[in-house]
């Protein structure tokens, strides 16, 4: 991890607008992603921790030019110098890449999975033929596959296979920045344990940086150096992995982090448990002020009546909370 | 003390491409009054072992091939159709994994508890819909933004599932059989309805079968815990005794491969893949990934031990 920044993310809002009557012209929209402003730094793993529903996945789209922004901004940087629009398009295909969570629908069934892994360097690079399967050859052995399985078709693989193709259609055009959305969350848990292990190996050896978008804590430790947890479109906290997971501040991440089982009965039946009262509010209609308000357990009235803004309580723990000097 | 014995399971299935041995010898008690914890990965039988218990496959393709189920000295397998409904509806009940799809969509979540009430208890519409929401009630769902005259579509998951749990326990039954109840869920909701089924644990003396992969949940919950692989019971033993002190280079493995929050050990996973069902196993299902395999792994299938107390584990080392 580095102190350059990759990326910069100012007040993104990616809105879905789901006004679908004929006759009824009040807009209405699902806030997916409201006000993010945050840093992706050259060669981290940012992690990105939330429930369903939180924002995101779309955030992760959003950051490759996948979704259309309501508003704000995702600028990206090149030896400390921002990439300006023109260059934008050209450098988003060929550094930004995504794996995805479902590896039996990313795979199209059709395509040989050497074909699959090549599509990328057919479309990016100018690369001679024999060049190319020379190339997915070696991606192959990168992610832990024999070579000579490139003629094969994706269902005859398994679940775990089929991700290591993914991460090698990924890895194709030397990207700088992936975006791993639940990548491991479709898989057995002996497998899981081989991908986090293979995606963190990768990360290493080729400097990438990655943002790492999973529901599950306990992955999230092992593989990222940062880590940001949303709520309801919000960031409400981020910061360094020991911080977040030593020293949270916001109730929601308390929450969240006590309410991980750990695989020790021992120490799960000695925890107290932070149980959070209800459910997640409609994200069309979020609730007033602090957004984690309908659900927090040191609630007071004053959270309902503005909404705290992201603010740091030291170096790099930034955290949005009324409550929190 | 044993309120359900299952003797010599197996159970398969006839599908196109050939023969899924899905359940393979399985022999297993469920004690009264305790949770039982079911650990396996996606196909290895755990939730067939269980469904086929009641007679809840569909037969073909399923088939149980051979086996006892004794529950209160009779075996359930030779119940007749009459008997075998007035069991389920009444002695036991049933938590399934996705809330959405095990209610109907078409009727109010309220209509479904009175109809089930209706049949079982044989009592009339208006006193099984005080009850229906005593019962809601119960499972902490309110009526304030009238919930009691909502579509399963209208709930949250978890309210789904908590309108689930309420029909399960409307019989006050003797065994629980919770299959992955809380996997559709998020976190915080997973700790409310683990909360709530504890509790309703301690109001209502039943065991409860909890089926999961989720090595933490069980951890949390059971008592005693089987470990099951490719439909084979590879390892038994109560929960401290199996997270402490694990035998089978399975569970082992297992263990090894879920990342602990503040601990710095380098997690390893499992080499390989999971067995295709469609093999007849004739050695040890897990020989192909063992990382301690023998030679004589290759030639038999371990037969389950007992090592000493409860714990039972089926490897030759």
């Amino acid at each position: 991890m580095t102190t350059n920044k990759l990326i910069k993310i100012e007040d993104l809002k990616v809105f879905y607008d789901t006004s679908s009557s004929l006759f009824n012209n009040k807009k209405l929209y699902v806030k997916a992603v409201n006000d993010v402003s945050i840093n992706i730094y050259e060669k981290e793993t940012l992690g990105l921790v939330g429930e369903s529903g939180c924002g995101k996945s779309t955030l992760g789209r959003a950051i490759l030019g996948l979704r259309q922004l309501h508003q704000g901004s995702i600028n990206f940087f090149e030896n400390g110098e921002i990439i300006n629009e023109k260059e934008y398009k050209k450098f988003n295909k060929k550094n930004n890449q995504i794996i995805f969570q479902d590896p039996f629908s990313s795979l199209n069934p059709r395509m040989s999975v050497g074909d699959i892994v090549k599509e990328p360097l057919d479309i990016h690079t100018k690369l001679k033929s024999i060049e190319k399967t020379d190339r997915v050859k070696k991606l192959f052995q990168m992610v832990g596959l024999d070579a000579s399985l490139i003629h094969r078709y994706p269902h005859e693989f398994s679940g775990g296979q089929r991700q290591r193709i993914g991460i090698a259609r990924a890895l194709a055009v030397s990207p700088k920045f992936i975006v791993c959305d639940e990548p491991i969350s479709a898989l057995d848990v002996s497998i899981q344990a081989q991908i986090i292990k293979l995606l963190k190996k990768l990360q290493l050896e080729l400097g990438l940086t990655l943002l790492f978008i999973s529901h599950d804590l306990s992955v999230v430790w092992y593989i990222a150096d940062r880590i940001a947890v949303m709520y309801l479109g919000k960031i409400v906290e981020v910061g360094a992995k020991k911080d977040i997971f030593h020293n949270p501040k916001h109730p929601y991440t308390k929450a969240l982090l006590s309410s991980i089982p750990v695989p020790d009965p021992l120490e799960e039946r000695k925890r107290t448990k932070i149980i959070l009262e209800g459910d997640v509010p409609n994200p069309a209609n979020p609730p007033e002020g602090c957004v984690f308000s309908t659900r927090c357990p040191n609630y007071e009235t004053d959270c309902s009546l503005s909404e705290p803004m992201l603010s740091s309580i030291n170096n790099k723990h930034l955290v949005a909370c009324h409550l929190i000097e | 003390m044993s309120l359900l014995k299952v003797v010599n399971l197996n159970v398969k299935f006839n599908i196109l491409d050939g023969v899924v041995n899905a359940v393979n010898d399985v022999s297993f008690e469920i004690n009264t009054n305790e949770i039982l914890g079911i650990v396996g990965e996606s196909g290895s039988g755990k939730s067939v072992t269980f469904l086929s218990l009641f007679g809840l496959i569909p037969q073909p393709p399923g088939e149980i091939i051979s086996g006892k189920v004794i529950y209160k000295s009779e075996n359930i397998f030779e119940l007749n159709n009459k008997k075998l409904l007035k069991l389920r509806s009444e002695e036991i009940g049933f938590i399934y994994q996705d809330p959405l799809t095990s209610l109907n969509p078409v009727i109010k979540i309220i209509n479904q508890i009175i109809e089930s009430l209706v049949l079982s208890k044989n009592i009339s519409k208006s006193d099984a819909f005080s009850e229906a929401k005593k019962l809601l009630n119960h499972v902490g769902i309110v009526d304030i933004t009238n919930n009691y005259n909502s579509y399963p579509h209208q709930y949250s998951g978890g309210m789904r599932q908590r309108a689930m749990i309420a029909m399960a326990i409307a019989n006050n039954p003797n065994i629980l059989i919770a299959d992955e109840p809380t996997t559709a869920l998020d976190v915080t909701i997973q700790s409310q309805i683990i909360d709530l089924i504890k509790k309703l644990k301690n109001e209502i003396e039943m065991s409860i079968v909890w089926i999961s992969h989720d090595l933490g949940v069980i951890a949390g919950i059971a008592d005693r815990v089987i470990v099951m692989y490719a439909g084979y019971i590879v390892e038994e033993a109560p929960v401290f005794e199996l997270f402490k002190n694990p035998k089978h280079p399975y569970t082992k493995g297992l263990l090894n491969s879920v990342p602990r929050i503040n601990s710095n050990k380098v997690i390893d996973g499992i080499e390989g893949i999971p067995p295709d069902g469609l093999k007849k196993h004739v050695c040890c299902p897990f020989s192909a990934r063992c990382s301690s395999v023998m030679d004589k792994c290759f030639n038999n299938i371990p037969p389950l031990k007992i090592i000493n107390n409860d714990h039972r584990v089926s490897c030759f080392l």
